[in-house]
């Protein structure tokens, strides 16, 4: 036992002999970061004191701890900051600006490349063509940084936070604004993004591509290009998500295409023009979310099969459904609708007739686009009217037999 | 002689209004017609011109292809796509070179990116590797039939 007691006192102060901390500042002896690294052992630690550092392309690759203390490090446009190509690095606390841009090579404030748990926490990266660029990486947390770009260059401007082939990792309490996209994932596997705020990016707040199995909760996507686009992806699991004011004529609260067994739960669609677009998707449950005053609440056109919605409250939405193709087993259940104008004579919080959220309008500007001028006009809720009454042209199965009379989730309405 | 100074005067305005020119994308706003994402990237954005004279705008040369490839491509035009080594600038897709390489990931996926000088190409080749293509290989990878 006493040798075991030994051994263990024996491997803590090793290690604490191994980690050393090294400052730098700006009369030490050590006045920059690429200096720092160099001196420094794997495990080090690397404290930064404050003030302004004019660096550019920091390579870190070696397992450090690298922190900053009310530090600026300012790239004056000559190219990226950190690169990190070793395992076990953690970076915090830094101010990161100005990286410039480049059309042949992404520019980064945080690349890393090929590594394997690392932390980027407490940064704040100002005007950089990508903040956070992950290619190849796993196991890794991004969290709490404030992601601000300049959304007028337009073209020329990467990603807030960019994941390439990663696996495992998760992005939580950020803040992006004026990116292109907010959040991108193309071929990254088994991630959670949740509590973000995205805004403003001229793109999308969050883009999945060739994805599957990742999560994204409790996030607020606000007057993004569009709110989300998720595509070609798999086992998706979308909660708790604010999509809010995605206004103009290609803006989606959310944009599904090519998209299979999701789940999409609990979320708001507030003053979308499209609140989502679905296309192409497949195996997708749709319950509890809150579409409220959009354009369109729901588009969906062909090539969809085995969705189902139930339990989800459609509000003041200038047309609830829109819906192409055929019927491939999509279902409407136990939803509210506020359009709905039957009666609940036995009182069973249901009502007593079927409710069809198609409208005939909504066939007539998917032709025609230019007809929506007519909205809101007589002669739109006589044929509207006409079509409740006898339908002819919109499909009858489009219906939800069991509509709720009162709003269901009302808990979030008032969040 | 007036008369058909006027004439030809007319002729050349009606003929000139039925040219097929290309048009500049409106980034940031403008949707591919293929994929539906709103474009963006300047460096591989396509667009391609009916014999009707409309215009089809894409965010990547597949996009491009697999949206001709849908169609009857004798109604077709031109295809212009994107130089990648002069952003924003649109070239004849049928005189470009291309190259699908894994380290020049495109918007859709399939790493396709075109050149207007076939020297930039193959140095890209030789830098960040891949297999160089000719717009009639393209075509014929991406089975737009003629």
């Amino acid at each position: 036992m006493k040798k075991y007691i030994l051994f263990l006192f024996y491997i803590g102060s090793t290690n604490a002999l191994m980690s050393e901390e090294i400052i730098v500042c700006k009369t030490c002896d050590i006045a920059s970061i690429k200096h720092a690294v160099k001196t420094a052992q794997s495990g080090d630690t690397i404290t930064v004191k404050e003030g302004i550092y004019n660096e550019t392309e920091i390579v870190i690759d070696k397992p450090l701890t690298v922190m900053g203390q009310n530090v600026i490090i300012d790239a004056g446009f000559n190219g990226g900051i950190f690169e990190i190509i070793a395992d076990s690095v953690s970076i915090s606390g830094f101010t990161l600006n100005n990286t410039g841009m480049s059309y042949t090579k992404d520019i980064a404030a945080v690349y890393c490349y090929r590594i394997n748990n690392f932390k980027f926490e407490n940064l704040i990266i100002n005007k950089s063509q990508f903040a956070i660029l992950v290619h190849k990486s796993k196991n890794g947390i991004i969290r709490k940084n404030t992601i601000v770009g300049n959304a007028e260059t337009e073209a020329g401007g990467g990603n807030g936070i960019h994941l390439w082939h990663s696996n495992n990792i998760e992005i939580a309490d950020n803040t992006i604004t004026g990116m292109r996209d907010g959040i991108y994932f193309e071929f990254v596997d088994n991630s959670v993004i949740l509590n973000n705020r995205s805004a403003e990016n001229l793109r999308y707040g969050l883009h999945f591509m060739f994805s599957n199995y990742n999560t994204y909760q409790n996030n607020s996507f606000e007057n993004n290009g569009a709110g989300v686009a998720v595509m070609f992806s798999k086992f998706i699991t979308m909660e708790n998500n604010l999509f809010k004011h995605n206004w103009g004529t290609a803006a989606y609260g959310l944009l599904l295409k090519e998209i299979y067994d999701g789940e999409i739960s609990g979320n708001q669609f507030i003053q979308n023009t499209t609140g989502i677009n679905v296309e192409g998707s497949t195996r997708i449950n749709y319950h509890n979310n809150t579409f409220d005053n959009n354009g369109w609440g729901v588009k969906i056109a062909g090539g969809c099969y085995d969705n189902n919605f139930t339990l989800n409250d459609f509000i003041n939405n200038s047309f609830d459904v829109s819906y192409y193709g055929g019927m491939n087993n999509n279902t409407f259940y136990q939803n509210y609708w506020s359009e709905y104008a039957g009666y609940d004579l036995n009182y069973d919080g249901f009502g007593d007739i079927t409710y069809r959220p198609v409208k005939l309008f909504s066939y007539v500007v998917g032709k025609t686009p230019e007809a929506i001028i007519l909205m809101r006009s007589l002669f739109v809720d006589i044929i509207n009217f006409s079509e409740k009454v006898t339908p002819v042209f919109t499909p009858d199965q489009i219906q939800d037999d069991t509509p709720v009379i009162d709003i269901i989730n009302k808990s979030e309405l008032n969040d | 002689m007036k008369k058909s100074f006027n004439f030809i005067l007319m002729l050349v305005f009606v003929l000139a209004a039925c040219s097929l020119e290309k048009r500049d994308i409106k980034y940031g706003t403008e949707v591919c017609q293929f994929c539906k994402m709103i474009i963006v990237d300047n460096q591989y954005a396509s667009e391609i011109i009916t014999t009707k004279g409309k215009v089809h705008v894409y965010d990547a040369i597949e996009c491009m292809l697999n949206f001709a490839s849908d169609i009857d491509s004798k109604s077709i035009a031109l295809y212009y796509v994107s130089d990648y080594s002069s952003p924003g600038k649109l070239i004849d897709a049928t005189q470009s070179y291309y190259i699908q390489s894994e380290n020049l990931p495109s918007p859709m996926g399939d790493n396709l990116t075109a050149f207007e000088e076939e020297g930039l190409v193959v140095k890209s080749q030789s830098e960040k590797g891949g297999v160089i293509y000719n717009w009639m290989e393209l075509r014929e990878k991406y089975k737009v039939n003629k």
